[in-house]
């Protein structure tokens, strides 16, 4: 693990160029986010019994906070590491060293789960602002949506080392991260789904983070036994990071 | 490992990419500061042996080891203390001069301050001083070339490999190199470096090979390959602008009096031992070259011999 924290101190040498854009940004997308859908569709919503009895803008603001950490941390793993495998020379200088490739996983990950990490605090923070977060527990909600990141990661970064056209990482983000984000119980619950699409919905890995979220937030119950959420996205991140080191050690050992 | 012991020693080795083989059975040998070099025309397998030593491509078949240690199972302990410096530079192009240093010295695991230590002292040693905190993307090919021989060097390696280190260099440039290089050579760290430049084999290599399709043609110090395979002396004779048919027919007069004969487009090549005699027989023969040049071979002349003077792309 050593080996990837040097790897990853590489990546942090390179954010400390652009780490105040990125923060910068950082609020900037949730207050967005919280003026525009949280408060302005908000306010044509009257009923509220099916999103528990809370504000419309409380009810959407966990399950946003886990679908940015979600984002930016799957953001992270398209152009750069494609990018850094095909245009850059980052990799070919770290083979040239001790560090294996799985250590240049390893490092490109933490950094990746990192950018997560500080747009997520970023969000609770304006959460907070915007008197959406009533649990002392709140924080926690942090917790979930780093899972839903890891969840995805792995997945990401095989697949943006192994594609051959940058034309892929634009797909993804069209055909798997939106509709990701758009029907996972963030926006809406999920029973407002007809019946038959709801189990789909059971594997995206944004409703399992959201509904933790929501229920670190807000105390609303999860509608499973929490720990089965977790270990869900556990379960997914790992596999997707076997698959990573695969794919990666597959790329570099020509 | 005793010091005796080879560096680096491959038996067999081959490397093949589906059905093409770009090594195809190499054995050899380097020894402890010696400075060898690989030489060869395009696609003779220089680059891909190199890529095999340095453990960043795992040979198909045969079996090599470097510094004592498998390049299969043990490529990062090799790594360790190895230096190189790739054809293409890999340089962070968005990081300063002095960042890369000590960021690259990190991959190996070495203490920030030694790290920062160093990279101020090789800075020096390759004249870049002055350029530290300017970002690599400013800098000159000869420039990034040697920031990337000082990086190279940070882990203070037992072997330092160059693939084509002076390629697209300017003449200054490639003796500032050259001159770093030799210097590092007098402090007894092993020297693997492929090229095609003739005279930088022949003011580095203590011993080379020439490779060509994969294998090895022949192996020897620079002037052994001469002594081996052309004479000691060559003369090139032009016939006021005869081209190749006219010159084929004159070569055919010229039949016996050196060892070797070689009729090229506007020249012919006499290898021979001593030039003047080899001359003197030409025109005592009747003919009257335009031009007549007497040189000694060259590492070149040996080159082209064995490796053919088609070109290869």
């Amino acid at each position: 693990m050593t080996n990837a924290f040097h790897a990853f101190e590489h990546w942090m040498l390179q954010y400390r160029r652009v780490w105040h854009g990125t923060v910068f940004s950082g609020f900037v997308m949730p207050v967005l986010f919280m003026l525009g859908i949280g408060l302005g569709v908000g306010a044509y919503i009257d009923d509220t019994a099916a999103i528990g009895g809370v504000s419309y803008a409380a009810f959407i603001a966990p399950g946003l906070l886990a679908s940015t950490a979600m984002q930016i941390t799957v953001g992270e793993m398209t152009w750069p590491v494609f990018g850094a495998l095909r245009w850059g020379a980052q990799y070919k200088a770290m083979q040239a060293s001790p560090l294996r490739p799985v250590d240049m996983l390893n490092g490109h990950l933490l950094y990746g789960l990192l950018r997560g990490l500080i747009s997520a605090v970023v969000f609770l923070i304006v959460m907070a602002f915007f008197g959406v977060v009533s649990s002392g527990w709140a924080p926690l909600a942090v917790v979930p949506a780093m899972l839903t990141a890891f969840s995805l990661i792995g997945f990401m970064y095989a697949y943006a080392v192994s594609i051959d056209s940058e034309m892929g990482l634009s797909i993804v983000q069209r055909f798997v991260i939106v509709p990701i984000t758009l029907f996972s119980g963030v926006f809406f619950p999920l029973s407002q789904l007809p019946q038959y699409l709801q189990p789909v919905a059971w594997l995206s890995p944004l409703w399992h983070g959201a509904e933790l979220s929501r229920w670190a937030v807000s105390g609303t119950a999860t509608p499973w036994f929490w720990p089965l959420h977790a270990v869900y996205l556990i379960v997914l991140g790992v596999a997707g990071w076997w698959l990573a080191s695969r794919r990666l050690a597959k790329r570099l050992t020509i | 490992m005793s010091d005796d012991s080879p560096l680096i020693s491959a038996r067999n080795l081959v490397k093949r990419y589906g059905d093409a083989t770009a090594v195809a059975g190499v054995d050899l040998t380097v020894s402890r500061g010696e400075a060898f070099g690989f030489l060869g025309p395009n696609g003779a397998g220089k680059s891909t042996t190199m890529r095999m030593i340095g453990c960043v491509s795992e040979p198909t078949s045969g079996e090599l080891k470097v510094l004592g240690m498998d390049t299969v199972t043990e490529g990062d302990r090799i790594r360790a203390r190895l230096g190189v410096v790739p054809q293409e530079d890999t340089l962070d192009t968005e990081l300063t001069v002095f960042e890369n240093l000590v960021i690259y010295a990190r991959y190996f695991g070495i203490k920030y301050g030694v790290a920062r230590e160093r990279a101020r002292e090789l800075l020096e040693f390759v004249r870049l001083s002055d350029r530290a905190d300017k970002l690599v993307e400013s800098l000159s090919g000869g420039m990034k070339r040697r920031l990337t021989i000082a990086r190279a060097l940070v882990n203070e390696p037992d072997v330092i490999m160059l693939d084509e280190p002076t390629t697209g260099l300017d003449p200054q440039a490639r003796h500032l190199v050259w001159e770093r290089l030799f210097q590092l050579k007098q402090r007894g760290i092993t020297i693997i470096l492929t090229t095609h430049y003739m005279d930088e084999a022949e003011q580095l290599c203590d011993r080379l090979v020439i490779m060509d399709g994969g294998r090895i043609a022949s192996e020897g110090s620079p002037r052994q390959l001469i002594d081996r395979h052309v004479t000691r002396e060559v003369v090139e004779l032009r016939f006021n602008g005869s081209h190749t048919d006219e010159l084929a027919e004159i070569a055919g007069k010229l039949d016996g009096i050196a060892g070797q004969l070689e009729p090229l487009p506007d020249r012919i090549l006499l290898y021979a031992d001593n030039a003047e005699v080899a001359v003197a027989e030409v025109h005592a023969r009747g003919l009257t070259p335009s031009s007549v040049l007497e040189r000694r071979a060259t590492l070149e002349d040996v080159f082209l011999r064995l490796t053919g003077r088609t070109l290869i792309e």
